[in-house]
Formats: structure tokens, C-alpha cells, sequence
């Protein structure tokens, strides 16, 4: 880390002499404001979503997500699959550059990889590909300079989805002299269309265009597909109050923000352009199973029945709402997914007389952590006080919520899910035994093992529809809609485009004036 | 001054001129300030027994109107009436600063006493609490208790009293280290009485004017750090209304629904502007050489 | 003197330890540990265990105590779970922003309140005095991110003059520095003057009181001579205890105000670290502002006995 301090310094030096002025070094720079900062330059190790939105402009692994949330090649070329499904042969694209100029072989994808299977250096998906968590990766070879081959010790619908994880970083390839000679991180050297310049904590991070980045072929999508960078530099300055984000975009200070959807009118009338995009992040009131009060079957349906669901998505400025973790734009969401619990106060009515409901208080736990949140368990409230439910609202930090998530030890919260990109995981996210999880009925998590390890999609979809199922029946959790990201752009910015990944791409877009 | 006691001359902050009209309504700033002060006490007891509106409930069909006749002050985000969120509002924040600098008051005059008057390693132990404690954000203390009492009016109530007690503690501590030795506390040792009466009796009543001083000067900053605390996410949490966690949410809509900030932003100046003159009426009255207590919270 | 202020500086270490003890076991009394937080909604029960071990959060907190004592005591403050910065660096590089603000702010605040403060007690109960403590007052009244968001509102939305992010250091860029800093230094600088305003128009409204100002007068010295020689060196000991607690209490981090701007400052950091659960910045950042705040005092004490020749320890 003195190095980076020295680095910065030094840096802070060239710039000083170099730039006189700020205001001088905008055109052709992407302004960028963030509530969150990032937590390290080291993808897949210390992480957040928004890290990993970062790093992922900077390095690219053998493959990455698509816009319907399917896997395609990156930084391959082609990804063959053996018969057994066992034998993953990947051929790399020719002449692609790492940052500090040299060309990407199958050697260095192969040291990359044991980097990232060495315990020490605390990969957060390393339990996914050692047999820990899912498949073991057998054997990593590397017959020529192009070709890397991985055998797996069993068939697996979700090897080269985890493999494209965001929160894997996507198992970037990263030169080895990202890492100092005492085998400490240093910085990124990657093959992204961006090169890592600096990172103020909780000040601003600074992206370079990569000059000589060599673009694959095919039309954008996702994270594939042709990526072209016209900005010379990408600026993310770490701003924590929304108020003052929103408000230095207004100045004129900023040209891309991520704002709550509660935000999407101001922001227009005020003259931006606000790109709204769905995302599989899922919205949802998770029962703890571990409440003895909230066991009873009857009050969790009566407590689905009495939520407008489609009022509550509007009112939180979203279009629809999706009781099922499935997000709409997977090839999953069948029209059984679509199905929800069915607004009907009489019924919920009903069900509480049936399940014995006395007007005793609920405790429902929220946080500030994002508006929606909050928000949602506001606007629940009052609906579920229209049928007689007492509902009370405790408001934590998002650190004490969660480490009552991890517990089980609460009532009710108003929860968000992150992204989950296939069906098995969307389904596992809350389902199993241990405690954090809010469904543990076997039946629902053998269909989910099966779902894990099937790789026919049309069974998948058949697995998937029949949890669904159950799920509106039991009411482990009341599922609400499918998060959209909402983006607002200054005028001088075009070509930006969202996909349903979610993570901020800062290439293909270009910048006048 | 109540200081009287049996057979002991007064300690000397006797007035005993008449006067036609009570002190602090003869000057303007006495006058201007206790009107105010009247005003947000007022609020606080109506919004204790009625509010136009129910202050918690969402209309959602009504959000973000600008103040018409229906609605005085117009409503906020989630349609409900600010009028009647302000009166709530003013109930809980006056609740809020009231009870923490109370306890404040109370808990700094019992320890600050006993430590200034029987001294030795007492007074040390308090004294080096009092310095940890005063060196310790009061940010942090907010959370902690926050997060261990669980969110609450009595957590930020027991957060500020905390973070104001050293203040009182020492206040009230050098005040009696002043008073101990005068003849007449002597002298109620020499008449046989214990020191715990001699304490309560005779010393302590002679703090009384620079603590109400101290008292109006920290009610003021309750008002403005609870909505310091809510601007960071640590105030009494919401849907209950409090003049602070009101502006605070207000700020995401500053430009769109500026009413929604205008009017928890006026009432806490007013309350403020209300308590700052009437404390330095107060103070010119009481004890001229009490110094500046007050602060921001920044 | 000297040996007062050694003797002070001593006095300090039980504080500062006490002080450890306290923020050690309050922060793992709150509920919530960093690796859930940094986990967040994902999925490992390993993952956690296993970071849980690598932050040594696992072991009893008395030893997790005596080791985080023995390594400050080293110089070690440790490393941020949340960023990976040495938490003495992050200190270092933050404090170097709250510094610049709150002396800037509280020079400002000083040089424009003390002769206001004493102007309005030289003609109290004029109009000039009645503005001067209405003003002053006003200024207390506002919350201060109220005042800030209101400034970003004149100054960066309306007007355009200034910047509200992407800060950069005087030393970096001077020109472009002090535009940042323009709005968060008048922000405190104007609540802090209404402190120290209020405070020295008391203080010399006592001493105007006294003999020898009316001694001063009844020589024929001018007001001017009066009111800088006599009247400003006697009402200004005083205002320096409160100086100091402000001073004591910005240096520590002005949060909120921080958070208005972005300004990455050392509340910033206090605030980042307490949502995080991030420990070891934590245990550093309150060691270090309780240690600031002691030593402020101190100095306060010195300058006192320097201006006010009646004080001897």
C-alpha cells in the first residue's frame, strides 16, 4: 500500500504540473458520481457490487454474461463442450493485449487460474470449482498458445455461469505482475477496454481508455460483443448522500448517476435523460421460519392476500411486479412464473379469522440501505393495516438487519436480493437448511438440488414452475418485483446502454461537448 | 432562588426588589423569546391531544401537494399531511431534547456533586470517565446505543444525555469545589450535619443558576443534534415524525417539493431562535459570567 | 510550564486507554460483524467462517484486544476491512482534509467574530448590537447540512460558481482546491463565528465593566487604544477555552458537513467505518480524535496562562 501512496503522490505531482486546472480535463472525460466507493482493485477477492462494476471494465474472463442472462465467450473465442459435458475446450481471441502490452497466451489464462485456486489468495468462488460447493475442476491444460482445456469431474449447468459470476469477477485474467513479488495485490493489469489509473479511497476512482484494446467481433451484449471506447477517461467520484449526488448532477458536475427509481420524475423534468432497465435483483418480505408465530400457514397467506402487489410496484415507480425470484428477461420466466398470491383483502380477511389472528403486533425490520427498502415496508404497512393486520416497523442499520437475516431472529424484513442469473440459484438464494434461509421444506429443496444439476433446460423450466408453485402456496416469502436499475445521463452523453446484468459498462458510450 | 436553609444567612443571590412585571417579560429579548418558546410548547401539547390529519398514515392518491386549504403545509412523499406530521413532530423532538438534557441535568448534578464535594479518588475516577467520555464522538455513542437499546426515541434520548452529562459534570463539579469551603457549609458540617444533607442542602441549590443557563443552552443543541443524527441515519427513525428526521428526508427533495423542507426547517430555527434569546435573558439575568456552552453539530 | 504540560501529557495516557477499553467492547456489542456485511446477501456459510478466522473476529475479545493493543503500541493500527488502506495512512490522508477545513474555518470564524463580539458589547443595546446578536443567533439556529445543501443550492445549482465534488487538495492543485473548499469552510465558519460572537460580547461586556477600563478612559486614551489594548487582551483568554472545544470537537470530524460536500474527511471515514462494522478503522479513528482532543486542551490551557497573566498553574 506505500506503494500505491507513493504512487499517488507521484501521480498527484504529474497532474499538478500537467493540469492546471480541473475544469480543463473534462472533454473526453466520463463524470461519473457513486454513493458507494469500491472496496479493493482485486476482483472476485474483496468485493461489492459496485466493485465488481468497476473491475469489470477493467479485466474480462474467458466468458461473461449476455443480455438474457445465457453465458457466451470473451475473451475466447470459441467454447466447445464434450459429449459427457465434462471436457470445457476454450480457444482464446488472437492478439489480444494485457495493459502493459504483452499478448494474452493460454499460459497466462492457466496462471491466472491457479492464482485464483490458490487458498491464499482468498477467492471468494474458489468453493465452487474445487468440489467444495459444486463441481471440482479435475485438470486446467493448455495444449497451445490459444487453447485452454477444463475438465470437470461431472456434467453442471452452472460451471461456466459461475465462472462468469460478477461476484467471481468474472475469473478476470489478470497478468502476474498485478501481484508484488511478495505475492500481495498491487494493481489490476488486465485486457479490459479500461486501464486502472488510480483509486482515492472514498474519494474517486479513475479509469484510462486502454489504447490498444483489440475488440471481439458482434454487436454488443452484455459483456460480450464489440466494445468500442470513445472516452479518454472515466473519473467516479465517491459522493455518500444522495441529495448532494442528485444535486451536483443538477450543477452540471456529473454525467452518469445511478438514482432511486423514487427519483426518475425529478430527475426528467430537470432536463436528464434517465434510463430505467430491469434487473433480476428481487424485492421481497422474507417470514422467518424460526418465529413461532409467524409458523402459522394460513397468516403468511393471509399477509399475501392482503398486499396490492401491482400499487406497491408503482408506487415504487416500478412498471410490473413479479412474485417469483425467476427474473422476467430469463428464458426461465415461464407463464407459471407470472402467476402471483391475488389481491383480495376479503380473502386475507378471512384467513386471519381462520388462522386465529388477534391483532397481535408483527414486527416487521427494515433499513435505509436503499429507498426501496425502506420504502416498501412503509407503503406494506398500511396496506396490511387495511385487513386488521398490527404491523410495527423497526427501522435498523443495514449491518443489524443483516446480522438478523444471518440469524433468523425476526419476524418479518423487507429485504432485496441481489442478482441471481439462473433459476437454480434464484430458487436456492433463500431456500435450505441453515438459518438465514426462509424455506426448508424438503420436497421444494430436492426439487431444487435436481434444478442445480440438470442441465436439459426444458426440465429445468419444468422443476422451476412446479417450485414456484409451492412457493406461492407456502409463503415462505412474499415476492415483489423484479428491481429496475434506473440510470440518469447528462445531455452531452449517447449510446449508453443498460442490460439486465445491471453492472455500469463505460464502454460504447460517447461523450460531445 | 431557593437556596434558603435554617439558620445560615442566604448565599447572596438574593433579588428582593418588586417588580410589576416577571423579569423575563421586561425585556424584548425576553418577550420575543418566551413567545416563540410559547409557540413550540403549544405545538407540542397540541400535537399531543389533536392533528388535522393522522401524522403516520400514507394517502397515497395525495403525495407531494403543495400547502392548500386542505392541507396547511401540504403533504410529503407518502401523502401525509405535514401540519399534522409538524405537531407530532413537535411533540416528540420537544420530548426528545427535554428528557435527554434532563437526564443530563440530573444524573451530571448527583455525580459532578458527590465528586467535587468528598474529592480524592472519587473525584479522579469521575474526572478520567468524564475526559474518555467527552473525547468520544457522540456520533458513535448514538449508534452503539442505538444498535444494542434497538432504534428508539429513548435511544437517542440516552445518547445525547450521555453525550451532554460531562459537560454538567463538570459544571456542576467546579461550582461546588468554589462553594465547599464557604463559611456557611462550614459551618452546616459544624452544626452536626452529615455531608450528604450539607451536599443537597446547601451546595448543590447554588449551582442552580448556571445549570439553568447550561440547561437552555444544551436544550437548544438536543434540537439541533437530533437532526444531525437523523441527517446520518442514527435519529429517531421514521414513519414517527421529529422536526429533524422530517428535514432530513426532506433534503432528497429539496428542489422538487421545497415545503416538504421549509417548514420542520422553520419550526427548528424558530424553536432555536426561541431558546437562544430567552437562554441569553436568562443568562443576563442569572449568572452574566456563564460562558458558551452551546455548540453545533456539524 | 513545561513540566505542567508533561505532567498533563502523562495524565493523558489512563484517558486514552479508558477510552480503547470502551470503543473496543462497544463496537462488538452492536450487532453485526463485518464479514456479514461485506458477505451482504450471498451465499457461503464457509466464506464467512472463513473470513470471520482471517479477521481474528473469532476469537475470545479480550485477546483480540490485547493483540490490537500490542500491535498499536508497535505503530500497527492494522489494515481497513473495508478498503485494505492502513488505517494510519487513511487516517493521515483524511485528517489532512478536516484539518484544512476546521483551521480555515475557525481562523475565519475567529477573525470576523471577535471584533463583532466586542463591537456589539462597546455599543450594547444600540441597533448595531441587536443586529450583530440576531444574526449571530440566526446562524445557531440552522442545522448545518441545512445551511450546506442551501449553499449547493445558490452557489453550484443557481450561480454555477462552485464545485460540489470531485475534491482536490490545495496541495494538489491550489486554485481548484480552495473552490472546494469555499462552501464547507463558510458552512462551519459561519456557525462557529455565532459561538465565539455570543461568547466574546459577553466576556467583554464584563470587562468593560471593570476599573481600569474606566480608569483607561478617565487617562483620555482613545476608545480605539481602550477597546484593542485593554478591553480585547482580557475578553479574549476566555473565548479561547471555547475555541478550543470547538476546535477540539471539528478536528474530530465534522460529519455531517463532510457528508454535504463528499468531502473525504475523518467524520466521513468515523461514519463509513461505523456502517461497515469496519474494526480496526474504528478502534483507530476514535484513539486518534480522543488524542487530538486532549492534546487541543492542552494547548488551550498554555495559550490561556499566556493571555491571561492572572491564570498561574
Amino acid at each position: 500500500m506505500n506503494g500505491l501512496r507513493a504512487g499517488l503522490i507521484g501521480t498527484a505531482a504529474i497532474m499538478a504540473v500537467v493540469l492546471p486546472s480541473a475544469a480543463l480535463a473534462d472533454k473526453g472525460t466520463l463524470r461519473v458520481a457513486s454513493q458507494s466507493d469500491i472496496r479493493s482493485t482485486n476482483p472476485g477477492v474483496d468485493r461489492s457490487g459496485f466493485t465488481d462494476s468497476v473491475h469489470l471494465n477493467i479485466v474480462e474472463g474467458l466468458v461473461g454474461y449476455k443480455d438474457d442472462l445465457s453465458v457466451g465467450p470473451v475473451l475466447a473465442e470459441a467454447v466447445s463442450v464434450s459429449d459427457d459435458q465434462k471436457v470445457y475446450t476454450f480457444t482464446l481471441r488472437p492478439g489480444v493485449k494485457f495493459h502493459n502490452g504483452e499478448t494474452l497466451t493460454a499460459a497466462h489464462v492457466k496462471e491466472s487460474w491457479d492464482r485464483y485456486m490458490d487458498e491464499a489468495t482468498k477467492w471468494r468462488c474458489r468453493s465452487r470449482f474445487n468440489g467444495e460447493d459444486g463441481v471440482n475442476v479435475v485438470s486446467v491444460e493448455t495444449p497451445d498458445e490459444r487453447t485452454v482445456i477444463y475438465t470437470i469431474d461431472r456434467p453442471s449447468p452452472l460451471f461456466l455461469k459461475d465462472m462468469a459470476r460478477f461476484d467471481c469477477g468474472s475469473t478476470g485474467i489478470v497478468h502476474r505482475d498485478s501481484v508484488k513479488p511478495d505475492g500481495s495485490w498491487d494493481r489490476p493489469i488486465g485486457t479490459g477496454p479500461f486501464v486502472f489509473v488510480e483509486w482515492q479511497p472514498g474519494q474517486k476512482i479513475v479509469l484510462d481508455r486502454f489504447a490498444d484494446y483489440v475488440p471481439a467481433e458482434g454487436p454488443m451484449d452484455g459483456f460480450t460483443g464489440r466494445k468500442t471506447v470513445s472516452v479518454d477517461r472515466v473519473v467516479i467520484n465517491v459522493v455518500p448522500d444522495a441529495a448532494s449526488a442528485k444535486a451536483a448532477m443538477r450543477a452540471g458536475e456529473v454525467d452518469l448517476l445511478n438514482i432511486s427509481t423514487s427519483d426518475v420524475e425529478e430527475m426528467r423534468e430537470a432536463g436528464f435523460n434517465v434510463v430505467i432497465q430491469p434487473t433480476p435483483a428481487w424485492g421481497s418480505f422474507l417470514i422467518s421460519r424460526h418465529d413461532e408465530f409467524m409458523a402459522n400457514r394460513t397468516l403468511r397467506q393471509a399477509m399475501a392476500a392482503a398486499l396490492d402487489v401491482q400499487e406497491l410496484a408503482a408506487l415504487m415507480g416500478y412498471d410490473s411486479h413479479n412474485a417469483s425470484p425467476i427474473p422476467p428477461m430469463s428464458i426461465y420466466y415461464t407463464e407459471t412464473q407470472k402467476k402471483t398470491y391475488g389481491f383480495d383483502p376479503e380473502r386475507a380477511r378471512a384467513l386471519l379469522a381462520e388462522a386465529g389472528y388477534n391483532g397481535e403486533p408483527i414486527k416487521l425490520v427494515t433499513s435505509r440501505r436503499s429507498p426501496t427498502i425502506f420504502n416498501q415496508a412503509v407503503v406494506a404497512q398500511s396496506m396490511w393495516q387495511a385487513v386488521g393486520l398490527n404491523i410495527e416497523i423497526e427501522v435498523l442499520d443495514w449491518g443489524a438487519q443483516l446480522d438478523l437475516y444471518r440469524s433468523g431472529e425476526y419476524q418479518i424484513q423487507s429485504f432485496g436480493f441481489s442478482a441471481r442469473l439462473d433459476p437454480a440459484l434464484s430458487w436456492d438464494m433463500f431456500s435450505g437448511e441453515q438459518t438465514r434461509k426462509v424455506w426448508d421444506d424438503p420436497e421444494a429443496l430436492e426439487k431444487i438440488r435436481l434444478l442445480m444439476n440438470e442441465t436439459d433446460s426444458e426440465k429445468r423450466a419444468v422443476l422451476s414452475d412446479s417450485l414456484h408453485e409451492m412457493f406461492l402456496d407456502q409463503v415462505p416469502a412474499i415476492g415483489l418485483y423484479s428491481q429496475p436499475q434506473t440510470t440518469a445521463l447528462s445531455e452531452r452523453v449517447s449510446g449508453f446502454k443498460t442490460w439486465p446484468g445491471g453492472r455500469t459498462r463505460f464502454w460504447n458510450i460517447a461523450l460531445d461537448g | 432562588m431557593s437556596g434558603g436553609d435554617r439558620a445560615l444567612p442566604d448565599s447572596g443571590r438574593t433579588e428582593p426588589r418588586k417588580r410589576p412585571w416577571p423579569w423575563f417579560l421586561r425585556r424584548v429579548n425576553g418577550i420575543v423569546g418566551s413567545v416563540l418558546l410559547f409557540v413550540v410548547f403549544g405545538a407540542a401539547f397540541a400535537g399531543l391531544v389533536w392533528t388535522p390529519y393522522d401524522p403516520v398514515a400514507p394517502d397515497f392518491r395525495a403525495r407531494f401537494m403543495p400547502p392548500d386549504a386542505a392541507h396547511w403545509m401540504g403533504t410529503d412523499e407518502w401523502g401525509r399531511d405535514v401540519f399534522s406530521r409538524i405537531l407530532q413532530g413537535a411533540r416528540t423532538s420537544v420530548f426528545v431534547a427535554l428528557s435527554s438534557v434532563s437526564l443530563a441535568v440530573i444524573a451530571g448534578t448527583l455525580i459532578g456533586g458527590l465528586s467535587g464535594f468528598f474529592g480524592s479518588w472519587l473525584d479522579r475516577i469521575v474526572m478520567m470517565l468524564t475526559d474518555a467520555l467527552l473525547a468520544f464522538p457522540g456520533l458513535l455513542l448514538a449508534l452503539a446505543i442505538m444498535a444494542i437499546a434497538g432504534p428508539s426515541e429513548e435511544g437517542v434520548i440516552l445518547a445525547l444525555a450521555l453525550s451532554y452529562m460531562p459537560s454538567v459534570i463538570r459544571l456542576v463539579r467546579g461550582a461546588v469545589l468554589s462553594i465547599r469551603e464557604k463559611e456557611y457549609v462550614e459551618a452546616s458540617r459544624a452544626m452536626g450535619n452529615s455531608a450528604l444533607f450539607t451536599l443537597f442542602r446547601h451546595v448543590l441549590p447554588n449551582c442552580t443558576a448556571p445549570l439553568i443557563v447550561m440547561a437552555t443552552a444544551l436544550f437548544g443543541s438536543a434540537l439541533l443534534a437530533e437532526s444531525a443524527l437523523s441527517f446520518l441515519g442514527l435519529g429517531v427513525p421514521p414513519p414517527a415524525p421529529t422536526w429533524g428526521n422530517m428535514l432530513s428526508e426532506a433534503r432528497g427533495y429539496f428542489v422538487q417539493a421545497p415545503w416538504l423542507a421549509a417548514f420542520p426547517g422553520l419550526c427548528i430555527s424558530l424553536a432555536l431562535l426561541g431558546i437562544n434569546i430567552f437562554g441569553d435573558a436568562l443568562r443576563d439575568r442569572l449568572d452574566p459570567r456563564m460562558r458558551g456552552f452551546e455548540g453545533g453539530h456539524h | 510550564m513545561w513540566s505542567y504540560a508533561l505532567k498533563r501529557l502523562l495524565m493523558t495516557i489512563p484517558t486514552l486507554f479508558l477510552v480503547s477499553v470502551i470503543v473496543f467492547l462497544l463496537i462488538r456489542l452492536i450487532p453485526g460483524d463485518p464479514a456479514e456485511i461485506m458477505l451482504n446477501d450471498l451465499d457461503s456459510d464457509i466464506a464467512l467462517e472463513e473470513m470471520r478466522s482471517e479477521l481474528g473476529l473469532d476469537r475470545p475479545v479480550p485477546v483480540q484486544f490485547v493483540i490490537w493493543l500490542g500491535n498499536m503500541l508497535s505503530g500497527d493500527l492494522g489494515v481497513s476491512i473495508n478498503t485494505g488502506e492502513p488505517v494510519l495512512s487513511a487516517i493521515a490522508s483524511r485528517f489532512g482534509v478536516t484539518a484544512t477545513i476546521t483551521a480555515l474555518a475557525v481562523i475565519l470564524a475567529v477573525i470576523l467574530a471577535v471584533p463583532a463580539g466586542i463591537i456589539a458589547a462597546w455599543r450594547q443595546d444600540t441597533p448595531l448590537d441587536y443586529s450583530i446578536v440576531f444574526v449571530s443567533i440566526l446562524f445557531l439556529s440552522l442545522p448545518s447540512f441545512w445551511l450546506g445543501l442551501m449553499m449547493i443550492f445558490l452557489f453550484a445549482i443557481t450561480l454555477g460558481w462552485l464545485p460540489t465534488i470531485g475534491f482536490v487538495s490545495v496541495s494538489e492543485d491550489f486554485t481548484g482546491g480552495i473552490r472546494y473548499l469555499v462552501m464547507p469552510v463558510a458552512t462551519l465558519a459561519l456557525v462557529e463565528m455565532a459561538v465565539i460572537a455570543r461568547m466574546v460580547r459577553s466576556q467583554t461586556l464584563e470587562v468593560l465593566r471593570l476599573d481600569y477600563v474606566t480608569h483607561a478612559r478617565a487617562k483620555g486614551l482613545s476608545e480605539a487604544v481602550v477597546l484593542t489594548r485593554h478591553v480585547f487582551k482580557n475578553a479574549f483568554g476566555p473565548a479561547l477555552t471555547v475555541i478550543g472545544l470547538i476546535l477540539g470537537g471539528l478536528l474530530g470530524g465534522a460529519s455531517v458537513t463532510e457528508t454535504v460536500f463528499s468531502l473525504p474527511g475523518i467524520g466521513r471515514l468515523l461514519v463509513d467505518a461505523i456502517y461497515a462494522r469496519d474494526y480496526p478503522v474504528l478502534q483507530g479513528c476514535l484513539l486518534f480524535i480522543a488524542f487530538l482532543y486532549v492534546i487541543v486542551n492542552l494547548v488551550v490551557d498554555l495559550l490561556y496562562m499566556v493571555f491571561d497573566p492572572r491564570v498561574r498553574l
